[in-house]
């Protein structure tokens, strides 16, 4: 998931907000602010180092209560305005630079691929993919047209309160790189097909949140000629040996669709939700390093020899990335999600 | 499959029916892009421009203040049904990814040449291209007919007049490979 971690948005300090006078003088504090957490822990310290004053031999104690007291004092849920612009503006960098730029080791592995492609008219697709990064990247535009629909994902810190807010500013920050980067406007009413034309829509953006020592956004712009190749399975609990072949058969029904060469993410085990959503994250592990399992389903589906485009080739696929979870003992679920080449993703770190 | 570029420019000619199939070619000269509705459109209301020796792009662009930003091409097999009737008024060649069907190889006997360009690489395309005017804007930005003229954008025959087509060969070998 590291795809060149930014500072979050360091432009959006409102003037006016200046927090030099309480920094200076913590109890200034205005309650509301203070987690309910950190309050009673800073009630529990003041109260313990009053008590220990009367007592002479404990001096280490009444500093250690004071020191506690002061640092509970000073540690403040942020201001939940300050939480929303930085998110909405750590989404909108996130988004614009996942739709110009690869990771690193997608880049990696492309290259790899194209050096050492034998197939002639593959040889030559390698070239115009290659240019086409070089060129995304000089003018700052997005390297394909198809700029996907948001799928976004969210680690919070203890200290920032989850609620709908985070949700609202994730879009917000959608909506603005819809209409700045610019974004094509992809997300329609899934029966009426009427289009929104911000790229939001009911549950889109489709946002994933886990808890996590930094607050970071991961914006993964997903095309749909890849993802309407994607399928799922429930195989049986005896027929662990068909997963490469289930996988293997998902890219011989894509054939050219999906842009390949194709980076391939599969969740096996959990739910028939969860391995659709491990299957999806997947896609956000290194692809420049396999286990010897992804390896040989990748293998397998280079034996296709569908090759760039469909225009035949040593790469079918560029990479193969595995997830797993625990599952009910009598069911086997696996999921592929398909990628094309371009494998975006980027994630910013957000500073309320 | 030799290493030399063929130089083209549109509005195309017999030229074209000396191309192989895989062979490397630099286009340039006008091309309209059109998709699903534009096909429709055209079918019902004729074709808004001189079809004679014309080349279809099959591409949904980015446009921003009169500017190509971005220009991949989409997914050509959807106009499967929709093209016969570009050839039967003198179109000569078609621009797309993924290959179409056995009805369009055949509707190229003898006519025209499908050309593939690399999927996703829309900032590649827009970078050879110059946009000339529109046609039918009312359907939207992806549908409509934009008119662009290319300066040598790189494209390898992926069917030719002659009924060779690199991507049946390839689902045929792939058919056998899965089936192995």
């Amino acid at each position: 998931m590291k795809t060149g971690v930014l500072s979050g948005a360091s432009d959006d300090r409102r003037p006016g907000h200046s927090l030099g006078g309480r920094e200076k003088f913590p109890f200034l504090v205005p309650l509301e602010r203070v987690s309910r957490k950190y309050y009673s822990a800073r009630v529990m310290y003041a109260v313990l180092f009053l008590i220990s004053r009367r007592s002479e031999y404990r001096k280490a104690s009444r500093s250690l209560y004071y020191h506690k007291f002061l640092t509970y004092t000073c540690m403040q849920t942020p201001d939940p305005a300050r939480i929303h612009t930085a998110l909405a503006n750590a989404t909108f960098r996130a988004y614009r630079e996942s739709v110009i730029r690869l990771p690193p080791d997608v880049l990696r592995v492309i290259k790899n691929a194209a050096a050492s492609e034998t197939n002639a008219v593959a040889r030559g697709e390698f070239v115009n993919i290659q240019k086409n990064i070089g060129i995304a990247e000089r003018l700052g535009v997005p390297m394909c047209q198809d700029t996907g629909v948001p799928v976004i994902y969210l680690t919070i810190p203890p200290e920032i309160p989850f609620t709908g807010s985070l949700y609202d500013a994730v879009a917000e920050g959608v909506r603005r790189a819809t209409t700045e980067v610019p974004l094509r406007p992809n997300v329609v009413d899934p029966l009426s097909r009427h289009n929104t034309s911000d790229n939001t829509g009911a549950w889109m953006p489709a946002i994933h949140v886990k808890p996590g020592k930094k607050f970071t956004v991961t914006v993964l712009p997903k095309g749909a000629g890849a993802e309407n190749m994607s399928r799922i399975a429930m195989l049986l609990p005896s027929q662990k040996d068909q997963i490469e072949k289930f996988v293997v058969e998902t890219v011989y029904i894509a054939g050219s669709r999906p842009c390949p060469p194709l980076i391939i993410g599969v969740g096996i085990g959990g739910t028939f939700d969860g391995a659709a959503a491990l299957a999806k994250e997947a896609l956000l592990e290194p692809v420049d390093t396999m286990t010897e399992f992804e390896q040989q389903i990748l293998d397998g589906v280079n034996r296709l020899g569908i090759g760039v485009m469909g225009l035949g080739g040593d790469h079918t696929a560029l990479a193969v990335k595995v997830k797993t979870a625990g599952c009910h003992t009598a069911s086997l679920p696996v999921a592929v999600n398909i990628q094309c080449w371009a494998n975006r993703h980027f994630t910013v770190e957000v500073k309320p | 499959m030799t290493g030399t570029v063929v130089q083209l420019h549109a509005p195309l000619g017999d030229e074209i029916l000396t191309l192989r199939a895989g062979d490397r070619v630099e286009l340039s000269g006008l091309v309209y892009t059109a998709r699903d509705e534009a096909h429709l459109r055209m079918q019902e209301e004729g074709i808004p421009f001189d079809p004679e020796g014309a080349v279809i792009y099959h591409c949904g662009p980015v446009v921003k203040d009169d500017r190509i930003v971005a220009a991949g091409p989409t997914t050509s097999a959807r106009m499967n049904a929709l093209s016969g009737f570009l050839f039967d008024r003198g179109v000569r060649a078609l621009i797309g990814k993924g290959g179409m069907d056995g009805t369009v190889r055949e509707q190229l006997k003898g006519r025209g040449v499908y050309f593939a360009f690399t999927g996703g690489c829309a900032a590649l395309a827009a970078s050879h291209m110059t946009l000339k005017g529109v046609h039918f804007p009312e359907l939207g930005m992806a549908e409509a007919v934009w008119v662009i003229e290319l300066d040598r954008l790189p494209l390898v025959v992926g069917i030719d007049a002659h009924g060779n087509d690199i991507f049946e060969a390839v689902r045929e070998s792939a058919r056998k490979a899965f089936q192995r």
